[in-house]
């Protein structure tokens, strides 16, 4: 009985590990390109959205002050609640005419699935976009240079 | 003749450039003296915009406001096209924010008539309704009003979870604030997301008569209470027989916050007062204790408190290189923000200068931050004092950033025009693939530092790993774009 048990437990456990041993993933490089504005750096954060429109994962935050984060509405709605650890996937904001290159890390069963990324900006005293950037990941979008709406000039996707 | 027009033509440009940057209406006082709708008329047409922020986002209809403009004044100034009812001012707040700190409700009424949104909140996570509770507003009418246009008062919180009757508490004198919030169904045992309650808030502003009665209400406080002490508010400081007071009703001094925050790691940033931060060291509060960013009050201090505080700090001080979370070190802070006999003294009790931050910068990008066209000389002679030192400053920085690099990230000519005295080779690609010029074409506001570079030999057709010139760059360059600069000289 015990066994047994551990037998199913271990089949389990294998089970689990081989399952996200074989999730693959592909790294990207993401190019921000933010306009000339006037003011303060902003903060940009690149979520995976699913099909449903919703957060499903963050892929990256540009800006390390984590005291503003509640500035980037929409994101903290979702991230607030737990406050998983992103120390490895956050970097310095990005100022007005400059660039940064971001690599993230997405599954490679999200592309072409109807899931989206966004790109999300935020700057003090000013605006916030929830979408200044957002487009379906495909095939063909994650080699491509999208234009932004808001403090974001283009973004420049492309495999790492 | 040909002078004539020219000096005529100089004036002409200088009083231009005098009202930029006099603009009558982002002057307090102007707006101090009540001026009529004529007022502003007159210097409408004298060229004052009444449309410009200055560098904060203060804007006319903001001051107008906020010194208390006749209502028709600040009527008519906001009917301006540019004036628009949401239009973003200072930390990202709408016009409607300051007429209720203000308490000024017929304002308020205007402005909603005019589609003023009160579903939003500021870059501090305030409602309208919150943030004039936190500046301590009195009218009771400004609650009133927010709650009659959708404001909740149980689930409107603060990033920290601060609901309006702790946030109003600190400036309530005579419980009428506390009355109010209770009597609208807000319970005063009330607590943020940190468990502070009342008391803690009213420990801000030290008020011992509230304090006590709160006390015999029931209302008690914690050992968090030292810290929000520390803090005090924005024209409030504690003194020492306050912080003597909270010790005698129990507290305990030796305390910090959840994000490990001491009351020293508060005053070390921003009192001058020797007695105070003894008497933390006295009570056993460790200089030496990280907050969640890393930062020690020792740390805090070297950033920007002067260097009798810092001396102090420096005896409990375990290692004068302990870095935070950034890999910013007391000297590498100092040098970016502090004076030189700051810097000095570091250097002298052992503080290493051949540190290196988590981003690959060395103190030279540190000393660079703190350049000022105004006063250049701490500037020089903290340079003087690394090189003295033995740190090559000519050298790239591990990121591949040269002086260069860096003075265009600064924005600042006089700077570019410094780094050209030293051996730099200014076609020097960082490791994204930029030169200076690149980086100068991205963010430049006008052509000048772009033409000086390519004077001194930056080569223009140098390409970034995207394969763009910096003429491609500049191109892009909105502010560039928008003033219509010739860019012919990068071809």
């Amino acid at each position: 009985m015990k066994i047994k048990h551990i037998i199913l437990v271990s089949f389990l456990t294998f089970g689990l590990l081989s399952f996200t041993t074989l999730t693959d993933s592909t790294k990207y490089k993401c190019m921000i390109q933010m306009t000339n504005y006037t003011g303060e750096a902003a903060y940009v954060v690149i979520s995976l959205i699913n099909p449903d429109g919703e957060y499903e994962k963050t892929l990256y935050v540009q800006g390390d002050d984590s005291e503003w984060y509640h500035d980037i509405t929409d994101w903290w709605k979702f991230y607030g609640k737990k406050r998983s650890n992103i120390d490895a996937i956050t970097g310095a904001t990005i100022a007005g005419g400059a660039r940064t290159i971001s690599v993230i890390d997405i599954e490679d069963s999200k592309i072409n699935a109807g899931y989206s990324i966004r790109f999300e900006t935020a700057v003090e005293d000013q605006e916030y976009y929830t979408k200044d950037v957002e487009f379906p990941l495909t095939s063909e979008t994650v080699k491509s240079k999208k234009a932004g709406s808001g403090f974001i000039r283009y973004v420049r996707m492309m495999p790492n | 003749m040909k002078i004539k027009s020219i000096i005529s033509a100089l004036i002409l440009v200088l009083s231009l450039q005098s009202y930029a940057q006099d603009n009558v209406f982002l002057n307090r006082d102007f707006w101090s003296n009540k001026p009529s709708v004529e007022d502003v008329d007159i210097q409408i047409k004298a060229g004052h915009d009444i449309t410009q922020a200055n560098s904060n986002n203060f804007d006319a209809v903001v001051y107008a406001i906020l010194q208390e403009a006749p209502n028709e004044t600040i009527q008519y100034i906001q009917s301006y096209n540019g004036n628009d009812v949401n239009k973003l001012t200072h930390d990202g707040r709408t016009y409607i924010f300051w007429a209720a700190y203000k308490g000024n409700t017929e304002i308020m009424q205007y402005l909603l008539k005019k589609g003023a949104k009160t579903d939003i909140t500021d870059d501090k996570g305030n409602t309208i309704l919150n943030f004039a509770a936190g500046s301590g507003q009195t009218n009771t009418k400004v609650y009133d009003m927010c709650l009659a246009h959708g404001a909740n008062l149980k689930s409107d919180l603060t990033p920290s979870g601060a609901n309006a009757l702790l946030l109003a508490a600190p400036f309530d004198t005579d419980f009428k604030l506390i009355n109010y919030f209770t009597s609208k169904g807000l319970d005063i045992q009330s607590v943020d997301a940190n468990g502070n309650g009342v008391f803690n808030y009213v420990a801000k502003t030290g008020n011992v008569e509230m304090l006590n009665q709160l006390l015999k209400k029931g209302v008690t406080g914690n050992n968090q209470a030292f810290i929000f002490a520390a803090y005090g508010t924005r024209s409030h400081t504690n003194n020492l027989d306050f912080y003597t007071y909270l010790e005698g009703i129990g507290l305990n001094s030796n305390t910090s916050s959840k994000e490990g925050k001491t009351p020293l790691h508060i005053l070390a940033a921003r009192s001058k007062d020797l007695d105070l931060i003894r008497y933390f060291i006295k009570k056993g509060v460790d200089v030496n204790q990280a907050d969640a960013d890393g930062n020690t009050a020792f740390l805090n201090a070297a950033y920007r408190n002067n260097l009798e505080v810092i001396t102090i700090l420096n005896k409990q001080v375990k290692d004068i290189n302990t870095v935070n979370k950034k890999g910013e070190s007391a000297l590498a802070l100092a040098l970016k923000n502090n004076t030189y006999v700051v810097v000095d003294f570091l250097i002298k009790n052992k503080a290493e200068v051949s540190v290196i931050d988590a981003n690959g910068n060395n103190i030279i990008a540190y000393a660079m931050d703190s350049f000022n066209a105004n006063n250049q000389k701490e500037f020089q002679q903290k340079i003087a004092l690394i090189k003295a030192n033995g740190i090559d400053i000519s050298k790239p920085q591990a990121n591949g950033n040269t002086l260069f690099h860096l003075a265009v990230l600064q924005n600042n000519l006089d700077l570019v025009k410094w780094v050209n005295t030293y051996p730099v080779n200014v076609n020097a690609k960082n490791s994204e693939g930029n030169t200076a010029l690149h980086l100068a074409a991205m963010r430049a506001k006008n052509s000048d530092i772009l033409k000086y570079l390519v004077s001194i030999g930056a080569k223009t057709d140098a390409v970034t790993e995207f394969d763009e010139t910096a003429f491609d760059l500049a191109s892009e360059n909105e502010i560039l774009k928008s003033s219509k600069s010739n860019l012919d000289f990068l071809k």
